[in-house]
């Protein structure tokens, strides 16, 4: 097992699997009155700790996938063999995502059975596949994202400074972000009962990929609706998906090592 | 002699950020209008000093760097894109430094599959490069010279028409140098074209069939060493090494140790014998020469 899995793997089990558990218990309450009644719910506020963990892992195994080939001089080596540089970012690309998703897609799934287990419900299968799709994105795009870092990057310090960066701003500024445009456009902040705030914020959360991950699982909620229909989150997931990958494979095609 | 590669006036500039205009790059130093041809098993050696575009050359001619003008051409004259030159060139980096517990085996059978699937040759570079003793090591317990071998190995798989080196002999102890010379002179003589590289410009002297002098990203000079030592004017007075007495002669006399002298200046005439007297001559021919004064006298020749 590698000095990374050893560090993520504690991380993703006490956060998504012990989130579950948490959330399920019937004497938890949250504050503002969250609901918990649903599975669908419960899964809700545990994606909050995808989002800590998971995402942060994708960022840990890929913030240095082509900086230390690139280091090293192995990237050198691979872009004289005979396959295509673009068949070699898929594979980059192919093989970092697998290293992230699969171990949180298991332990998604364990936090599915955890709440059916505790709970006595099992989510439904629309809400399942909802949010173990939605789960495996998000995690896809923070991987590509990073990689598409590291490969600009010309020395490993400022690899992960990207990686880490990016990560920061999704996480844990991306409020602060929304707050200063929304006061840049006269909005008032804050306020969940201001029809304007909630709308401003939901269109400025199809700019962040955790924002369109909320997005994806909230189409799930019923008692939700931020003044955007599918069409645009479906399209935000979907850029979000393309757009970083298409990119990540053109510049390796013009990467000179 | 079939010419395996050719360089038709190849351009590559790297692009450099641009002092005047932030957050923009423009065209810096490459390589300008190179026209070479590589023959078939030759040994070629590749000179210049630092900065002078070696390493990019052979990017270009390996297909990782795209030709900006110019063409590149195969054995059959035919223009060939980067990806196709890939396929047929084996290119060593310089300096690859090989990490992580993966082991030589396995980072070769990888890159075998990314050149089409041809496991079969892994075997068989391993042998060539004398690495069999270290196929599962973790990569991470290589010294530096058996990381060369793997680098070079590397190059190797696919049976390559081509073999660029670059710095090879790099960390290196003599004797490692000396086979991986022995090696390349087998490779020629199967009819690789090999171009090497190389600082160590007295690993090149008496292996390399014709040189490549580089200088600013420009081909100055190309030919046998003999021939361009002659064409810059570059002194190669006569030598005589001879075992017994001091010879008593009307010119620079070296002292060798162990009896041998070394006489420079006069071919050996009549006249040289006689003074010679009773030493016995073990040598007799021009100064070999000295790749390191070819290169200063050509570059020189390029300042003026």
């Amino acid at each position: 097992m590698s000095t990374r899995t050893v560090v993520a793997l504690p991380l993703l089990i006490l956060a998504i699997p012990g989130a579950a558990w948490g959330l399920s218990d019937p004497n938890t309450t949250l504050p503002a009155d969250i609901p918990l009644d649903t599975p669908m719910q419960m899964l809700f506020v545990s994606s909050l700790f995808v989002l800590l963990t998971a995402t942060l892992a994708a960022v840990l195994y890929a913030w240095d996938g082509v900086s230390r080939d690139r280091a090293s001089g192995v990237l050198e080596v691979h872009l004289g063999r005979g396959m295509g540089r673009r068949g070699q970012a898929t594979v980059i690309a192919a093989s970092h995502l697998m290293v992230t998703t699969l171990p949180v897609m298991v332990l998604a799934v364990v936090a599915i059975v955890i709440i059916r287990i505790r709970t006595g419900a099992w989510a439904s299968f629309g809400d399942s596949v909802v949010f173990l799709g939605s789960t495996m994105l998000v995690v896809t795009w923070y991987t590509t994202i990073a990689l598409l870092a590291s490969s600009y990057a010309r020395d490993q310090g400022t690899a992960i400074a990207f990686g880490v960066g990016v990560w920061f701003l999704f996480t844990m500024l991306w409020l602060l972000v929304t707050s200063v445009l929304a006061g840049l456009a006269g909005i008032e902040v804050g306020s969940t009962a201001n029809a304007q705030w909630v709308q401003f914020e939901a269109v400025v959360d199809l700019l962040s990929p955790n924002g369109v991950y909320h997005h994806l699982l909230e189409l799930r909620l019923e008692n939700v609706d931020r003044g955007l229909g599918a069409g645009p989150v479906i399209v935000a997931a979907v850029a979000w998906t393309v757009l970083p990958l298409w990119w990540f494979q053109r510049r390796m095609e013009g990467l000179v090592p | 002699m079939q010419v395996t590669l050719q360089l038709e006036g190849v351009t590559f500039r790297h692009l450099v950020p641009d002092p005047h205009r932030r957050f923009r790059r423009k065209l810096g130093p490459g390589i300008h209008a190179i026209d070479l041809s590589l023959g078939e098993g030759e040994l070629i050696g590749l000179v210049g000093r630092n900065g002078a575009g070696k390493s990019t050359l052979l990017k270009v001619m390996a297909g990782i760097l795209t030709v900006q003008d110019g063409r590149v051409l195969d054995r059959k004259g035919t223009p060939q894109p980067a990806h196709a030159l890939r396929k047929m060139i084996g290119h060593m980096p310089e300096q690859v430094r090989w990490q992580g517990k993966r082991t030589p085996l396995a980072m070769l059978q990888e890159l075998a599959v990314m050149d089409g699937g041809r496991l079969d040759l892994v075997e068989g570079a391993i042998r060539l490069v004398g690495l069999q003793e270290q196929t599962m090591l973790p990569m991470d317990a290589l010294s530096q010279g058996m990381r060369q071998r793997l680098t070079l190995a590397s190059a190797m798989l696919g049976s390559p028409d081509v073999l660029l080196l670059d710095e090879p002999y790099n960390g290196l102890d003599p004797a490692a140098a000396r086979s991986l010379t022995r090696v390349l002179t087998r490779l020629a003589s199967r009819g690789v074209s090999v171009v090497i590289s190389s600082h160590h410009l007295h690993q090149l002297e008496g292996v390399v069939d014709r040189l490549l002098l580089l200088d600013r990203g420009r081909l100055i000079a190309e030919g046998p060493a003999d021939g361009l030592a002659d064409e810059l004017g570059l002194e190669r007075p006569w030598e005589t090494v001879v075992e017994g007495q001091r010879p008593d002669v009307e010119a620079e006399v070296e002292d060798l140790g162990q009896g041998r002298w070394r006489i420079r200046g006069p071919r050996l005439t009549a006249s040289l014998m006689d003074s010679i007297g009773s030493a016995s001559v073990i040598e007799h021919g021009r100064r070999k020469v000295n790749l390191a004064d070819l290169l200063d006298r050509a570059t020189m020749g390029e300042e003026e």
